[in-house]
């Protein structure tokens, strides 16, 4: 397509729009970035507040070859909502309403560009919970989170976004608009295809509509701190806990280095020479979590805590989450960038995991600090830097960590996604097979790459 | 100091910054701009991402770049959610200041350069307007467009200084301390000094109030004329450099929060004077708070009345200065204190000038408790605050007392029962 066919399409698509489309440099830069530090100049920036006028932009697009970035807010880790070769960048954020909260039936119905933390407090005044918390949740939007299949610190108990996606209204790249599946729990009619869109970083098509279930608020939360004097002692107490029957709504691991940091940052009261660290938080009928509470404290003893905290008390809880919040500030005291890594293994393989992270951050001369969600094998391997050398250093230690930990059979993402950030890693590692299937279904969708090109499925 | 070498520096350090902003986003969570909008263009970090493109010369600022750059209160707020303490209102201020350059204006360098950089100046003046503003006020058709429809702050019948002289002598003297009023507590909000220098001669302390003393700067930084902000800083730090004491008070958050922070850390390198006064500046409420004996006056007293407090960004987040206002009003018994929601008012100083209906609708999210609720009084540190309050309360028809803490600790001290030992 000539540059000419393109400023064709792209004034059809402007005249669409009117005031809600933007191309002014300063705004085509603002669209530019988000949170993986990767940038590329749109083409332009629309607002549509109804899928009929993303249907109207898709045929336009469609027919100019204009690409097309769906984009929620911009705080991805994976470049996802990035325009990488140009193209429109279309914003949820002129569709903010949740439409309806049906308390019987349990599910609600919500436009892509509510923020998550906000349907939280939409859902809880009603006594409803969408689990889902991604620690983004206070300004990424459900859209987002179902593009990039979210999980979050209650991911052990309650599972990830795509658990919660009921059905989903789609603009598909010719325009039609498809809803993917009945509301109800239960419907078999044919392939999964709601999971197909869950989780493809916007390169199927534009969610426009997403229907999500709900379960009632849990009563009660309790909150319990151990600290351990090795990684490994912590391991164990968190696969013992899951084993006695107690599955705790959050499991979040810190290792020795992420506790130093918080120690000598924070100006939090925090005891030296801590191996690791336990926050395990459950939720539930309050007695049912007084017994979670035993059990995770004996466990916890059981494997060589030295010290463990209980409590159901909303000031002491808050204490103890602060230590967990105060990880990523206390980083940045010592080097304000750094790649966060979500890599995934088996529960049994961490231990093994950190022991690698350790090594390959000595060998690239990187400091690395390792923290995140125990429960699910979910750990954030971070790698942090600051000058331009450390950087490039950084990466190579990035590039290993991958490669050792897909040979351990884990994944390279279990929560941030591809984007473009990862796709080199894809191509390298994922089975030749499985990638013709995924450009298979990619075709099938979007014959004409339309939809966010260059992004999840690397090219040949 | 060159206008150019100014911004040499000022740049420099801004790009330290611009540096470790990590894109993620966060900044956005309390900002009252981005409450209204809704859109990434509101954001802190798109702000840092165009100011980081016109620092490395991407792009020529056009008209989109002004509106973007000047909608934003500097309320700090997403500083505070910053996880890499990003100085945003240094990269924003910096960034007005590069999209001012092509816009000169005579009306602000008469007062930037002229008016508010001597208090004298500055006072003679809004004296010899004052009978017409009066007029205007009665007969508004006659105001600037600007002014229509919105409260506007009379000037006073009597400034601190004609009321008080240069020290304001308390009937047993067991000390000295020096009173930065600013210009909006001196010229338009005078009862609050009066009541800061009333309990202080209560307590023995006499206040001595400098003469000359130019504006804090705030409006000028706000502005952009980061220039003349200088220069009113240089001027500040010499007056009050030579003013003996220990401690310098102020009553405005505002003030308070520049003297004391935005200054020294913006102008701190040219001029050491600027942070050793920075250092000396308390707010009246801290003051109070550290100093047992005055502390003490208002243990003792009954004022049972409804009261909201309004956490000035300037004062929180600026000054750092919370829990004690806080602690000093539930000193007083009866009081029945509710701590507003810690959001941003909207009022934002030129951000109200330049965008008042955007202004006005974050401050009618505030408002909206107020309503309901119908306090007493409601409190808050900065006189900005204070005058955003009044025009949204004047709009729905509300009758709520808005004063300093200050003002209420007198008026509770006059007024308030004593309890009975």
């Amino acid at each position: 397509m000539t540059t000419s066919q393109i400023e064709k399409g792209l004034k059809k698509i402007k005249s669409l729009f009117g005031k809600r489309a933007l191309d002014s440099t300063e705004d085509l830069i603002i669209y530019s970035f988000d949170a993986s530090k990767k940038e590329s100049l749109p083409y332009m920036v629309v607002y549509p507040e109804n899928e009929e006028e993303i249907s109207e932009m898709v045929k336009i697009a469609s027919e100019f070859r204009i690409p097309l970035v769906p984009r929620g807010a911009g705080s991805g880790f994976a470049g996802g909502s990035i325009a990488k070769i140009g193209g429109v960048i279309i914003s949820s954020e002129g569709m903010r309403q949740i439409k309806e909260i049906d308390e019987k039936n349990m599910l609600a119905i919500v436009e892509p560009g509510v923020i998550t933390g906000n349907l939280h407090r939409a859902v809880e005044k009603k006594n409803l919970f969408y689990p889902p918390d991604p620690a983004s949740l206070e300004f990424s939007t459900i859209g987002g989170n179902v593009s990039t299949n979210a999980g979050g610190l209650r991911a052990v108990k309650y599972g990830v976004t795509r658990d919660y996606v009921l059905s989903l209204r789609v603009v598909l790249a010719d325009g039609s608009i498809i809803k993917t599946r009945a509301d109800t729990l239960k419907d078999v009619t044919g392939y999964d295809i709601t999971g197909l869109f869950v989780g493809a970083e916007g390169t199927l098509g534009f969610v426009s509509e997403i229907t999500i279930k709900l379960i009632p608020k849990p009563e009660r939360r309790g909150t319990l701190l151990a600290t351990f004097p090795s990684t490994e002692n912590a391991v164990d107490a968190g696969i013992e806990i899951i084993r006695r029957g107690c599955v705790p709504a959050t499991m979040e691991f810190m290792d020795r280095t992420a506790i130093e940091l918080v120690r000598s940052h924070s100006g939090l009261k925090i005891p030296s020479g801590i191996g690791s660290a336990l926050l395990l938080e459950d939720d539930g009928f309050e007695e049912a979590v007084k017994r979670s509470l035993k059990i995770m404290e004996e466990v916890c003893l059981e494997k060589g805590a030295v010290e463990v905290e209980g409590t159901m008390d909303e000031e002491k809880k808050e204490e103890m989450w602060k230590i967990r919040r105060a990880i990523s500030p206390s980083l940045a005291k010592i080097a304000p960038l750094r790649f966060n890594q979500d890599v995934v293994v088996l529960r049994t393989k961490i231990p093994q995991l950190l022991k690698l992270a350790e090594a390959i951050g000595q060998k690239h001369r990187i400091p690395v600090v390792n923290f995140g969600h125990l429960g699910d094998g979910n750990i954030h391997v971070n790698f942090l830097f600051k000058t331009a050398d450390e950087e490039d250093r950084a990466k190579g230690a990035v590039r290993e960590l991958l490669r050792n930990v897909f040979e351990m059979g884990g994944s390279i993402s279990g929560e941030h996604g591809i984007g473009m950030a990862k796709l080199l890693y894809v191509k390298e590692l994922a089975p030749p097979r499985m990638i013709e299937i995924m450009r298979g279904i990619k075709y099938l969708f979007d014959p004409k790459n339309i939809f966010n090109p260059g992004k999840v499925i690397p090219r040949d | 100091m060159t206008e150019h070498q100014l911004f040499e520096e000022l740049k420099k350090l801004s790009l330290k910054y611009i540096e470790i902003c990590a894109k993620c986003g966060q900044c956005r969570v309390i900002c009252p701009v981005y409450e209204n909008t809704g859109k990434e263009p509101s954001t802190a970090r798109a702000k840092i991402s165009l100011v980081e493109a016109l620092l490395s010369e991407r792009f020529i600022p056009g008209k989109r770049f002004n509106e973007i750059i000047s909608q934003c209160t500097l309320c700090m707020g997403c500083m505070e959610k910053c996880p890499n303490d990003v100085r945003v209102d240094l990269i924003v201020a910096v960034g007005r200041f590069i999209s001012n350059e092509n816009h000169f204006s005579i009306v602000k360098s008469l007062l930037f350069r002229y008016l508010l950089m001597n208090s004298k100046r500055l006072g003679f003046t809004l004296k010899t307007i004052r009978p017409f503003q009066r007029f205007a006020l009665r007969n508004s058709s006659l105001l600037p467009r600007l002014f229509k429809r919105r409260y506007i702050p009379k000037i006073a019948n009597k400034f601190i200084r004609e009321k008080f002289g240069i020290l304001a002598k308390a009937g047993a003297e067991k000390g000295r301390i020096t009173f930065f009023p600013g210009c909006l507590l001196d010229f338009f909000f005078p009862e609050t000094g009066e009541s800061l220098i009333n309990i202080l001669n209560l307590s023995g302390l006499s206040v001595f109030i400098p003469d000359r003393w130019a504006c804090c700067g705030i409006p000028a930084i706000g502005y952009g004329d980061l220039m003349n902000a200088y220069r009113m800083a240089v001027h500040n730090a010499r007056l009050l450099g030579d003013c003996g004491g220990d401690l310098i008070l102020t009553a405005c958050g505002s003030c308070g929060a520049t003297l004391r922070e935005h200054a020294p850390f913006l102008f701190g390198w040219a001029e050491r004077k600027i942070e050793d006064v920075g250092k000396r500046v308390r707010d009246i409420m801290e003051f109070i708070h550290a100093e047992k004996e005055i502390r003490h006056i208002f243990q003792n007293i009954n004022f049972p009345k409804k009261i909201f407090y309004h956490p000035s960004c300037h004062l929180k987040r600026g000054m750092g200065v919370h829990g004690e206002v806080l602690e000093v009003i539930k000193d007083i018994k009866g009081i029945n204190l509710t701590v507003m929601e810690d959001r941003c008012c909207g009022f934002g100083g030129s951000f109200n000038l330049k965008w008042y209906e955007f202004s006005s609708e974050i401050g009618e999210r505030r408002v909206m408790v107020l309503k309901e609720e119908r306090p007493d009084y409601l409190l808050t540190g900065s006189p900005g605050c204070a005058i955003h309050f009044q025009d949204l309360l004047l709009k729905n028809g509300l009758h709520i007392k808005i004063v300093h803490p200050v003002v209420m600790l007198k008026e509770a001290l006059l007024s308030g029962q004593k309890i009975p030992l």
